[in-house]
């Protein structure tokens, strides 16, 4: 949800009518220039892409202009003498192209931060200025590092044409000239650069380099009228966005069943040129088309003007909207109530009356003869869907790309290898063996894993690696207690406990002849308090024999007040330690746990120890610890780096929630490779049950769903709310039905490696059958799932539970039409209150469409939902 | 006839105007339309939802009657110009308009054989206030 209060809300709240100052509203903007950027910090193995540029507010409504006469250039900066012409540097630069005419000329640039010139971004700069003539033929000469255009009295009268990136002459060394004719007076001479990498295909491609433009006019007596220099108006990488108008809809179109949503913008192709003035130049002294036809027919058609031809035979002209309607132009659509021209977007937006509905790249840009033109847009997915996961998207020095949670290497080493020898009555000290039995972990995750830190590390003999609990909302809540168990059989009279992290109060329980000994002090203290799990095979309230405190990252032998034969030996902490993982981020911890003897108890075995040279393999980290830490590579190479000056590690444009979980095999290498990337999330997703989507903002989010409990997340902050939207039949639904359908239905669901019918050994097999069978009425109508990665059977046993939710889900849908409101998300929980179908409960959003009509003022959206029950009866158990 | 203010018509791109033979007998100011929406919602005791769209486009209508040949061809010749016109009625008020439709109907009459009633429609692209 977008969020919970505002103008947006208080008008959608009441209903209709929607009309006056709050009436329907849809505005679009585009950038033209948009492209994708790559950043290189952080690993060099890890070179991330951003997709969008936005430290700078939109330019003001119709920045067509700026190269206009009448364009206000008063808030630029001024130009910067890069370096004067006669100069004789090596660099692209150097004494100008051949023919150049005037040696007093500078190349100019504007500033950028701190840069020097000849390592600045790629990117649009433009420069301005005026000057006097009298009534003259005059050449006007101009070069660029990259391309240019060159406008005089706002009409293009000189352009470098496209770079020649790879050829032998590029734009900068070319001098580009053209003659015209002045009239006597005042003119506007107005330049939009372009610095584009030109080098190499890939790498360099989007790389910083140099940039720089110059330009001249020069009478038919040979008097220089005007020239580049720091006396210019300037200013550069605006982000060129520029809003789109004659806006006639915008339909979109969001659901989590499709890879992108889709998005139809159609606009009316003609340009009225007011007789006041106040749009734009007049009629009564405009200079441009042919002014016996009512307004400029097919102005925004990609490439109008462009031909000689339709110069000659309907006066048409270039503009800057020539080629600014293009494929993967990006797209922002602003949409609510009230907030209409000439309040500017981002004031509307500040105001609560719009809302950024949606971030498209155009797909298609369809121009007709009815006055029409349509763009067919995607969201960003379409970077995942278009992209192939191969260099240099991929970096080179990961390709080809495999993702593996452990990594499994050979090593030589010195090692003291034990070996038990039976002891004499009486025992000998030494340690004793403890090998892992069981945690309080595995009552929230199969794997008994949290954030890659298994329960079993504790007793691996390896220091660097440790066991991890869940976590806990505070320190000391009464439930924040964990623990983790091994199984003995030895005598001990000790243990040792080598903490990770710290300041625990450590219980020791030993199990003799399966009781726990009492010693006296009662149960641990546990209680659930309503979120605690530890009941059951996994209850914490046992008898203990010892109770210490652990200090921070430090050793401690605790004594045991007796000898045991101990069969199991538990360690419970309290006082939990604060750790950096999760939104519950207090957990216990341990390197290592050691039971020992002391001397004096019978029964017990010698252990003997040697140093040996033995070669072994070794498991190491992997390039993954949770399957979310893959879905944030793919999606840092995608385009989604939030950029960031100063940053040392790559942050993300959205939201990637962690799993908690990974797959002890690697990935099969076709997982990925040459794979569309949305392909490759696809495969991680299912493996977890998460849902994957790009918001509105053009975020991706890779996020569990929305139903496990009433309420919502807010986008901004992803804080949970109890808000959840009310669509009343009163007020905002005009039409609703549900669907009782088995389409979807299974009467079992076979998870496993390999078919379970095809005979093949070691394959590890689990049926599930959903609560949907019941509906097929003895049909048989299975669902097989090949797991990609190998998986315990606990592990698909949860993941056929997650699978019959989703189809459970799917049995009954929801069809709901209302009064568009642009606050609500894909992934949100509504409340429906409608008579006919006695419906009044709450819905899962699953698919979301809207409908606005500029000119009927109609702005409506369809929902897809899912039954959730209400607070009595919830549909997730 | 002294104290008649003619309307006229002014071509921008021309620089021709042209004052009418004889004033418009009725219309001349337009008419103000909002576009409006209903939906109702699906409660019998629910609200209406009203949807305000763009305003419709104005236009203004005149009828007048037209006396000779010259008068006649020159309303058609004005209505051809595919500009827009500055268009100034005898109130002083000024409306920049596109001539849509010029609808001359013959009349009977002894003396004036190129007598005719006609209708004009002008779509108003801006005021000039």
């Amino acid at each position: 949800m977008r969020s919970e209060t505002g103008v947006l809300w208080d008008v959608w709240n009441r209903g209709g009518p929607f009309i006056g100052e709050v009436r329907a509203i849809g505005r679009v903007t585009i950038e033209a220039d948009y492209r994708l950027e790559r950043d290189y910090i952080g690993d060099p193995n890890r070179q991330p892409v951003r997709w969008f540029q936005r430290s700078i507010p939109p330019l003001p409504l119709y920045d067509h202009n700026v190269v206009s006469v009448g364009y206000d250039d008063s808030w630029w900066g001024t130009a910067v003498n890069v370096q004067i012409v006669t100069a004789t540097d090596s660099g692209p630069r150097a004494g100008g192209a051949p023919g150049w005419p005037d040696p007093l000329a500078y190349w100019v640039w504007p500033v950028v931060g701190d840069t020097i010139f000849d390592d600045v971004p790629t990117g649009t700069a433009y420069f301005r200025t005026t000057f006097n003539s009298a009534a003259t033929v005059a050449t006007v000469y101009a070069t660029g590092d990259n391309v240019f255009d060159l406008y005089i009295d706002g009409a293009l009268v000189l352009s470098s044409g496209p770079d020649q990136l790879y050829g032998n002459k590029p734009a900068w060394a070319t001098t580009f000239e053209v003659d015209i004719s002045l009239t006597a007076g005042e003119h506007t001479i107005a330049i939009r650069g372009r610095n584009i990498a030109q080098f190499e295909p890939f790498e360099a491609e989007l790389a910083d380099n140099p940039a720089a433009l110059i330009a001249c006019v020069i009478a038919a007596g040979g008097g220089v009228l005007v020239r580049t220099d720091s006396s210019w108006q300037s200013v550069g990488y605006l982000q060129s966005e520029t809003e789109l108008p004659n806006i006639r809809s915008i339909n979109m179109d969001r659901s989590l069943d499709t890879d992108a949503a889709t998005c139809d913008i159609t606009m009316s192709n003609q340009w009225m040129r007011s007789n006041t003035g106040s749009l734009g130049p007049s009629i009564l002294n405009d200079a441009g088309p042919d002014p016996r036809v009512l307004g400029e027919p097919g102005f925004f058609s990609p490439g109008h003007g462009a031909s000689a031809e339709s110069r000659s035979r309907w006066k048409q002209s270039l503009s800057t909207w020539s080629d600014a309607l293009v494929p993967n132009a990006l797209v922002r659509t602003y949409q609510g109530y009230g907030g209409a021209y000439p309040m500017g977007i981002d004031e509307a937006v500040a105001a609560g009356y719009l809302v950024l509905t949606g971030v498209w790249l155009v797909d298609e840009v369809r121009v007709g003869s009815n006055g029409e033109i349509s763009l067919r847009c995607r969201d960003m997915a379409k970077l995942l869907i278009e992209q192939l996961l191969y260099p240099p998207l991929v970096p080179t020095s990961v390709y080809p790309l495999r993702y593996c949670r452990w990594e499994h290497r050979n090593e030589t080493r010195e090692q003291v290898v034990e070996s038990v020898v039976a002891a004499p009555p009486g025992g000998l000290p030494g340690d004793r063996a403890l090998v892992y039995d069981t945690s309080a972990n595995l009552a929230w995750y199969s794997s008994g894993a949290a954030h890659g830190h298994h329960p079993g590390d504790a007793f691996d003999g390896k220091a660097e690696s440790f066991y991890l609990s869940v976590g806990n909302s505070g320190p000391s809540e009464p439930y924040a207690v964990e623990w983790v168990q091994a199984t003995c059989g030895e005598v001990i009279d000790a243990v040792w406990v080598s903490p990770w992290a710290g300041n625990y109060t450590c219980y020791v329980s030993v199990m003799v002849d399966g009781d726990w000994v009492d010693g006296g002090f009662g149960d641990i203290p546990y209680s659930e308090a309503g979120v605690g799990r530890y009941n059951g095979a996994y209850e914490a309230r046992i008898k203990y024999v010892a109770k210490a405190g652990v200090p921070w990252e430090a050793p401690v032998s605790i004594q045991l007040p007796s000898a045991y034969r101990a069969e199991k030996v538990r360690f419970t902490f309290t006082n939990l330690a604060h750790s950096q993982w999760g939104p519950y981020p207090y957990r216990a911890g341990a390197r290592e746990l050691r039971a020992s003897l002391s001397g004096g108890e019978g029964g017990a075995n010698q252990i003997k120890r040697e140093v040996q040279t033995v070669t072994e393999t070794v498991k190491y980290d992997g390039n993954y610890k949770d399957f979310a830490d893959i879905v944030r590579d793919l999606l840092l190479w995608s385009g989604w780096h939030l950029y960031s000056d100063g940053a040392t590690e790559p942050a993300l444009f959205g939201n990637i929630e962690s799993t908690g979980s990974y797959a002890e095999d690697c990935f099969p290498d076709d997982t990925f490779d040459k794979r569309p990337v949305i392909d490759a999330i696809t495969a991680v997703k299912e493996l977890v049950g998460y849902i994957f989507w790009v918001d509105e903002d053009g975020g991706a989010r890779f996020e569990s769903p929305n139903w496990w409990s009433p309420g919502n997340f807010l986008q901004d902050t992803g804080q949970h709310t109890l808000t959840v939207p009310e669509i009343d039949e009163r007020l905002q639904l005009t039409d609703y039905s549900v669907s009782l359908a088995d389409a979807a239905a299974r009467s079992h669901i076979v998870i496993g490696s390999n078919d379970p019918y095809a005979g093949i050994p070691g394959a590890l097999i689990t049926r599930f059958t959903p609560s949907t069978a019941a509906s097929l009425k003895g049909m048989v109508k299975p669902a097989f799932w090949p797991s990609p990665v190998q998986m315990t059977q606990p592990e698909q046993q949860t993941m056929g539970e997650l699978i019959a939710m989703h189809i459970w889900f799917r049995q009954r849908l929801g069809s709901v039409s209302a009064v568009a409101n642009p606050m609500i998300q894909i992934n949100d929980q509504v409340r429906l209150f409608e008579r006919i179908t006695g419906d009044t409960y709450f819905h899962y959003v699953r698919g979301l469409s809207t409908s606005y009509d500029a000119e009927a003022g109609t702005y409506t959206m369809s929902l897809t939902t899912h039954w959730l029950g209400d607070g009595e009866s919830w549909a997730v158990q | 006839m002294p104290g008649v203010v003619r309307w006229t018509l002014y071509d921008p791109i021309e620089l021709d105007t042209y004052t009418f033979h004889l004033n418009p007998s009725e219309g001349g100011s337009p008419a103000f339309k909002k576009r409006t929406n209903y939906q109702n919602t699906s409660a019998p005791d629910g609200l209406v939802i009203i949807f305000e769209g763009q305003d419709e486009v104005q236009a203004i209508t005149w009828d007048g009657t037209i006396l000779e040949q010259a008068h006649y061809e020159a309303l058609q010749e004005w209505w051809a110009k595919r500009t827009q016109l500055l268009l100034t009625d005898d109130l002083g008020r000024q409306f920049w308009v596109y001539l849509q439709t010029f609808e001359p109907k013959r009349v009977r009459a002894a003396h004036s054989p190129w007598k005719h009633t006609y209708t004009i429609t002008a779509v108003i692209l801006d005021w000039d206030v």
